[in-house]
């Protein structure tokens, strides 16, 4: 296993203000890795600066090797980075079976192939019954599944999941830590960001902490949670004492 | 339960479009029989009009880019059949691909710089265009003859896409129709259609889908303006007399928006009704108030205008849509629920 995207020494400035400030990790091929820290660390700007919809102020994000900084978030996209936002933007005059179609197209051109491998995703997320219902109607749930759904459906090599299981509902929670378990089985690379340490401990196999736009502490989970820096900027030390 | 709403649909659609095929050809023979050039006309403006703002809506609707300046499309389709003809002798026939060209080439031109942005740039910009290309041509005399305008030489003949009688131009409209609605049709069930929806719901999202916004917006906007072309060099041809203030006017520009939004911004069959609704519309205002008091023709074009979209935003067609819809529902409520709950039943 390699390193399928490096990011090195990257920083982004917004006028004076470091949202990320010289943070440099790499991503092994299909781990799941964790980043988190508090509301305001830069981690969603982390993602927007791999996926490229900020532009990096100083640094650089290599993908298999090859530099993506600086390139559109569509070519990010067509290269094999997907991602999900935090705040989720279904295509809310769409069905949610149109929505992943739209994902689909990416790599297929016949309309007839676009709809069964959008069926395929649909199936394989559960949405089955929701799959003519416009997208605006959804649940929150089910429009973070879409979300995923649809970045699933460009056939991503690198899933990068940025609080898809905010808001949900334990068993919610559930359901979609089984289906990012799977996704990582059938060989993708993901990416969480994520509150729920719950969830994030159960799943990731490394994780980073970002505070004030600084990497903190890396490592295992269980290293990280013990580390002082992070219970101290993050965990609260009521989360020492629970654990 | 889709299949069968899909079906129940399809049948309205069918129902609507035989019934105005129906009135085609009613028109067709009630002139032939009455010789009722007013109504031949309005019909073959109906048609045009619907053809046109179907163009419109590739770019407006389907993409939602609003573009106020269509009217430099249709300019340039129509000076460019009359002026190749009458200075360079070329036929008619090829003067219609030479409009499509230029009118290609001025869209990527103003969509180029614009698409790349977001705001109201795109829109900005069609205005200024629409009025700098009418200036342009009541300035350039040299080649356009200016305000005084150009007349199409009277030589009749197939080849010179001119005809004595006006229900070929009747024919020419609807085939012109035909295959703008069949494109809108492809595209809306293609790659492209998926994504200029997409687009127009957030361009974020689209972005990380991979699709690249900026070529998709300006396909549709190529797309859109050579059928605008078209619809302008079939105009020329029609009415025998072009000029800047009438071919590059806002007034173009506007019909070609208003029909859409009113029909139903984006749809299929949006635009055509829009057309039926309100080219008559304003010729029966213009003939029964416009004479009367200056100004009114236009008033109450405009009321009826801010009627429609305070009590139907969405347009007529999807509003007759949803109708539909309802009465499926009502119908399918009548079905055994294990029947019109089967999974498999959706499959298409």
């Amino acid at each position: 296993m390699g390193k399928i995207i490096e990011v090195v020494n990257v920083s982004k400035y917004f006028g004076g203000l470091p949202a990320v400030n010289n943070v440099s990790f790499d991503v092994e091929e299909r781990e799941i890795l964790g980043l988190i820290g508090p509301n305001g660390a830069g981690k969603t700007t982390l993602f927007n600066l791999i996926a490229g919809y900020h532009t990096l102020t100083h640094g650089k994000v290599l993908f298999q090797g090859k530099l993506i900084s600086h390139l559109r978030p569509n070519k990010i996209c067509d290269m094999g980075v997907a991602r999900t936002f935090q705040v989720v933007k279904p295509f809310g005059e769409m069905t949610v079976e149109e929505n992943v179609m739209v994902g689909a197209f990416n790599l297929y051109s016949d309309i007839n192939t676009v709809r069964t491998k959008a069926q395929e995703v649909i199936e394989r997320l559960d949405l089955t019954s929701e799959r003519q219902q416009p997208a605006k109607s959804l649940t929150i749930a089910d429009r973070k599944k879409l979300e995923l759904a649809r970045a699933l459906a460009t056939e991503p090599k690198v899933l990068m999941l940025d609080e898809v299981m905010a808001g949900l509902r334990p068993n919610e929670v559930d359901a979609f830590l089984n289906i990012i378990r799977e996704l990582q089985a059938s060989g993708i690379t993901i990416i969480v960001v994520e509150h729920i340490m719950r969830a994030i401990m159960s799943i990731c196999e490394r994780l980073i902490v970002l505070d004030h736009g600084e990497k903190i502490a890396e490592g295992n989970p269980q290293e990280v949670t013990n580390n002082p820096a992070v219970i101290k900027s993050y965990l609260g030390k009521e989360y020492q004492a629970d654990a | 339960m889709k299949q069968l709403m899909k079906n129940t649909f399809n049948n309205w659609a069918k129902v609507l479009i035989a019934g105005l095929l129906l009135a085609v050809a009613l028109a067709l023979g009630i002139p032939s029989l009455m010789g009722n050039q007013f109504i031949l006309n309005m019909v073959i403006m109906i048609l045009l009009f619907a053809a046109l703002s179907s163009s419109w809506n590739i770019i407006g609707g389907m993409a939602g880019q609003l573009s106020l300046g269509h009217s430099s499309f249709f300019g340039i389709g129509a000076y460019a059949v009359v002026l190749m003809n009458i200075k360079l002798g070329v036929s008619p026939w090829l003067g219609l691909v030479g409009g499509v060209v230029l009118a290609v080439i001025a869209s990527l031109i103003i969509g180029f710089p614009c698409f790349r942005l977001r705001g109201p740039f795109f829109t900005l910009s069609t205005v200024a265009v629409g009025e700098v290309m009418r200036y342009m041509a009541i300035n350039l005399t040299g080649l356009t003859y200016g305000s005084v305008g150009v007349s199409v030489p009277m030589e009749f003949s197939f080849s010179n896409l001119l005809f004595r009688e006006k229900w070929v131009y009747l024919i020419i409209v609807v085939i012109f129709l035909g295959i703008v609605l069949f494109s809108v049709d492809r595209i809306k069930k293609s790659k492209l259609g998926y994504y200029l929806v997409a687009i127009r719901e957030d361009q974020d999202a689209a972005a990380s889908l991979g699709i690249d916004a900026t070529k998709a917006k300006l396909t549709s906007l190529a797309i859109s303006a050579a059928f605008t072309s078209l619809g302008g060099s079939i105009y020329a041809q029609y009415l025998l007399y072009i000029d800047p203030s009438s071919v590059f006017s806002a007034d173009i520009s506007r019909q070609m928006v208003v029909m859409a939004v009113v029909g139903g911004l984006g749809t299929k069959w949006g635009p055509l009704l829009g057309a039926l609704l309100l080219v008559p519309l304003d010729q029966f205002i213009r003939a029964f108030f416009g004479g009367k008091v200056h100004g009114l023709n236009l008033i109450i074009y405009a009321v009826i205008l801010i009627l429609v979209i305070l009590t139907i935003p969405q347009g007529i067609w999807p509003t007759i849509e949803s109708w539909f819809k309802k009465i499926d529902r009502k119908a399918l409520s009548k079905l055994p629920k294990n029947q019109a709950q089967k999974p498999g039943s959706e499959v298409r």
